[in-house]
């Protein structure tokens, strides 16, 4: 598989420049053996935390607390807590729930969309990628529910003949699309990441010290025994799921945008706004996953297994999302122009001009000026400079969420119930909450379950490519 | 070599007998639909000429191995570009007759008056004039280099073309929506709708897939392209199912949007396209451009066969027909034109772009044969 070096070298091209030429180079470093990555990646989940992590949990549950406070708050004492008005009836936790759905798309974009293009280098980042996609749809779901007011009737929002008289969902109402596109998402994500984790949960129950545990991994690794015959059927289990996974990618922030873009209200609706919604939730989801990673490997010490050549390949993809989004924010601008309708036009200008400049600003410099540094080799291949800008996308996707929403509805078509919004601390404290709630998940991950699937990577070691 | 020449002959005679008929269009069927026929071709041939190239850039921006030994076959395709551009320049004469916005009392149209320079001959003369000016920079840098490397041999062309593949993207985007929004959604100006330009260039992207895979399947059978096997056909029929459903998504989040929203000025377009025998053609749209290609396809074998593979190629150009004729002879009334003007010009521009693409075929070797890569290409396994 080498040739194509060879060729290189053989016109006088040095094999460190190879791959500015299209070479692919290793994608694990180290030359690694097959034991060494057990060792390796099973470690953490072997040891006792050492003391950071405890202190990392301490920090993380802090604010998972203080968000759960906010919950009670609102709970006790109502909507009113919050900043809400007649005018801006959705604002903060419908900003923070497309935020996070948004996230949530790396990971099985990573899993599923990858894997069919059979892009080998996501073996290293799936399996922490998937858990994260996991954790930011579990920290999406808890805004709307907190927003019904009373989250114990929840469950009303199914639809199943019930005895409450007639009263059935609305199968118009792209809000209930919601419940569903969400909650599938979450099952095949979730079936998805355990079916991958299986063979490493065999290779952990085979490695567990105690009996509670061997017992625990027994049951979880399903009686896999890594014949020729269980990995078959493992390897056709897993493409069909990510063939199935592979629209359920695309549906969930497609149907998140028609909660804004079937209404009539002049910035929500534009025919843009399916794919334009997708392209940025993977957007926000990659800087995500590059945000976390960049800690994860330098903590763990997992360098050798997410090279830079992990992080160059998926600034690219932020680099060329980034770019994506810039487009749809010029063609919704152009396009409110283009429409001649004074309502369009002027939500536009509002956005740029008007009171939440800073916001719209504060998006268009987070999310199209500052990719625009991925298009240097050195900044891709950097991890603090990628960290930096990686945060960067982080805040501007939540603006841009927020200008969405708060901008096109604080100047509605009457003037005389124009308003503005402004976040109470309840607010913040619950979004606070779910980056507790999430980074508190993710910890008890890293030391749970092995971060890295290892029996993906060792498909993809430099001894075997040869 | 006999055969070669009569087909050649047939193709000549198909065209010159074409463009009789374009000629008597002009005199019988009246400017109108002599210029709506233009622009459906104009359309189609830019857009089969850059979504071939579409393709090339996008394998060297992702530095894809597979399709190396197919790249060429995409590279001549792209060439089209170069009779698009006197086909478009003999459009820009459609403009006062076609488009609405262009004419002097658009300035005082109370939905067009803001536009009006935006939609003015000059102007979008001048963007037409540029964007094609810019698909043929594309060309020039990544067909060129590609037919050089021929006999240089040289890599350095692989790095410029990775560096260039990303410039051209941005490129290749503002012109597809450019011509998206001019050419077509431009027939009715007070009509607008921003995911249009992604639309077109589904189809876009498409038209160039279903044109490679038969001409991938073209030169198998004249037994070049050794060493293209069922694995390289599997990856175009599996774009070509990708983007199938792409297409539909575009189409139908387009299509949703405007139903559920029920605003005037949205549905009006809509309107004329789900009336009279309109209707009918709309539903066959969805049906050939969607329903039939995504069954054929879904399964693995479908996209490995050749015979299905080139039925369902077939099937996407003749869709991507329709759906260019669909989005534009609405505006010459309530019943769909079909008869001689409409056939002439088939014949001539179909000739026309067979005999173009018969001589590109000649064009280089049939494989990049300096590409440090096609090894590897060749050596593609699913």
């Amino acid at each position: 598989m080498a040739h194509d070096a060879d060729v290189l070298t053989a016109s006088g091209i040095p094999a460190a420049e190879a791959e500015r030429y299209g070479h692919n180079l290793p994608l694990i470093d180290g030359n690694k053996g097959y034991h060494q990555v057990t060792e390796e990646v099973f470690a953490p989940t072997e040891q006792r935390p050492p003391l950071r992590w405890w202190l990392a949990l301490a920090v993380t549950l802090s604010m998972l607390t203080l968000g759960a406070w906010a919950v009670v708050q609102t709970l006790t004492r109502g909507i009113g807590t919050w900043g809400l008005n007649r005018t801006v009836g959705w604002a903060f936790d419908i900003t923070n729930f497309v935020f996070w759905v948004g996230i949530g798309h790396a990971g099985t974009l990573i899993s599923a969309i990858l894997f069919l293009f059979r892009q080998r280098w996501r073996t290293s980042i799936n399996r922490a990628a998937e858990a994260m996609t996991l954790f930011a749809v579990m920290c999406a779901g808890t805004f709307p529910i907190i927003h019904m007011g009373r989250p114990w009737l929840a469950f009303w929002a199914t639809p199943y003949p019930n005895t409450r008289g007639s009263l059935w969902v609305n199968f118009k109402s792209p809000l209930l699309w919601d419940v569903v596109a969400i909650s599938t998402y979450f099952i095949i994500s979730l079936t998805f990441w355990y079916i991958g984790l299986i063979p490493d949960l065999a290779t952990q129950r085979d490695r567990a010290k105690t009996k509670l545990k061997r017992t625990i991994l027994s049951i979880f690794s399903l009686g896999w025994n890594g014949s020729n015959r269980t990995w078959s059927r493992y390897e056709t289990v897993y493409m069909l799921l990510a063939g199935l996974s592979t629209p359920l990618v695309v549906s969930v922030h497609t149907i998140v945008s028609m909660d804004f873009a079937t209404s009539v209200i002049p910035g929500w609706h534009a025919t843009i706004f399916p794919p334009y919604f997708v392209v940025g939730a993977v957007f926000s989801g990659f800087a995500m996953v590059l945000t976390l990673m960049i800690i994860a490997r330098s903590v763990m010490g997992l360098e050798e297994y997410i090279t830079t050549r992990h992080l160059e390949a998926m600034t690219k993809v932020v680099l060329a999302t980034g770019m994506i989004v810039g487009m749809a924010y010029a063609t919704e601008f152009f396009t409110a122009w283009y429409s001649g309708n004074p309502y369009e036009r002027y939500v536009f200008l509002n956005r740029a001009l008007g009171p939440y400049q800073w916001a719209y600003w504060t998006m268009v410099g987070c999310n199209v000026l500052s990719p625009q540094f991925f298009w240097f080799r050195k900044v891709r291949t950097t991890p603090w400079m990628i960290f930096i800008l990686t945060i960067f996308v982080n805040i501007g996707m939540w603006f841009e969420r927020f200008v969405i929403i708060v901008t096109s509805l604080h100047r509605d078509y009457l003037p005389s119930s124009w308003a503005m919004y402004r976040p109470t601390f309840i607010e913040v404290a619950i979004l606070i909450g779910s980056f507790g709630l999430f980074f508190t998940l993710f910890l008890v991950f890293t030391r749970v379950l092995p971060m890295i699937a290892a029996s993906e990577v060792k498909g993809v070691l430099k001894h075997v490519e040869h | 070599m006999s055969q070669t020449k009569n087909t050649s002959n047939l193709l000549w005679g198909a065209t010159a007998l074409g463009a009789l008929g374009v000629l008597g269009a002009y005199a019988a069927a009246g400017p109108e639909r002599f210029w709506a026929n233009w622009i459906l071709w104009f359309v189609l041939l830019f857009t089969l000429g850059l979504g071939s190239l579409f393709i090339v850039a996008l394998e060297h921006l992702v530095s894809a191995k597979w399709s190396v030994p197919v790249r060429r076959i995409p590279e001549r395709l792209a060439t089209l570009l170069i009779p698009a551009v006197p086909v478009g320049l003999i459009a820009l004469a459609a403009i006062p007759v076609l488009y609405p916005g262009a004419r002097p009392e658009a300035a005082h149209h109370p939905l067009l008056a803001g536009k009006a320079f935006w939609l003015s001959l000059p102007f979008f003369s001048a963007r037409t004039i540029v964007a094609l000016a810019l698909c043929l920079l594309g060309l020039w840098v990544l067909v060129g280099g590609s037919l050089k490397q021929d006999a240089t041999k040289d890599p350095a062309f692989n790095f410029r073309a990775r560096k260039f593949a990303p410039a051209f993207m941005a490129i290749f985007a503002l012109v597809i929506t450019l011509i998206a929004f001019d050419w077509l959604s431009g027939l009715t100006p007070e009509w607008y709708s921003d995911i249009f330009g992604v639309y077109v260039f589904a189809g876009a992207f498409l038209s160039g897939l279903a044109t490679t895979a038969l001409c991938v399947l073209h030169l198998q059978d004249e037994g070049r392209l050794e060493g293209v096997k069922g694995d390289h056909l599997y990856n175009l029929g599996g774009f070509l199912f990708a983007f199938t459903v792409f297409w539909s998504y575009i189409g139908f989040a387009q299509y949703m949007l405007m139903w559920y929203a029920n605003l005037p000025d949205e549905v009006i377009w809509y309107k004329v396209r789900l009336a009279g025998s309109w209707r009918l053609i709309t539903l066959a749209l969805a049906g050939l451009h969607f329903v039939l290609p995504f069954f054929a396809l879904v399964t693995r074998d479908s996209k490995k066969d050749p015979r299905r593979l080139r039925r369902v190629a077939f099937l996407m150009l003749g869709a991507h027909v329709l759906d260019v004729y669909w989005l534009i002879f609405p505006i010459l009334g309530a019943s769909p034109r079909f008869s001689w003007p409409e056939l002439s010009f088939a014949l001539f521009f179909l000739g026309g772009i067979l005999l173009w693409i018969r001589g590109a075929m000649q064009k280089g070797e049939d494989m990049p044969v300096g590409d440090p890569f096609l090894r590897e290409g060749l050596e593609f396994r699913l």
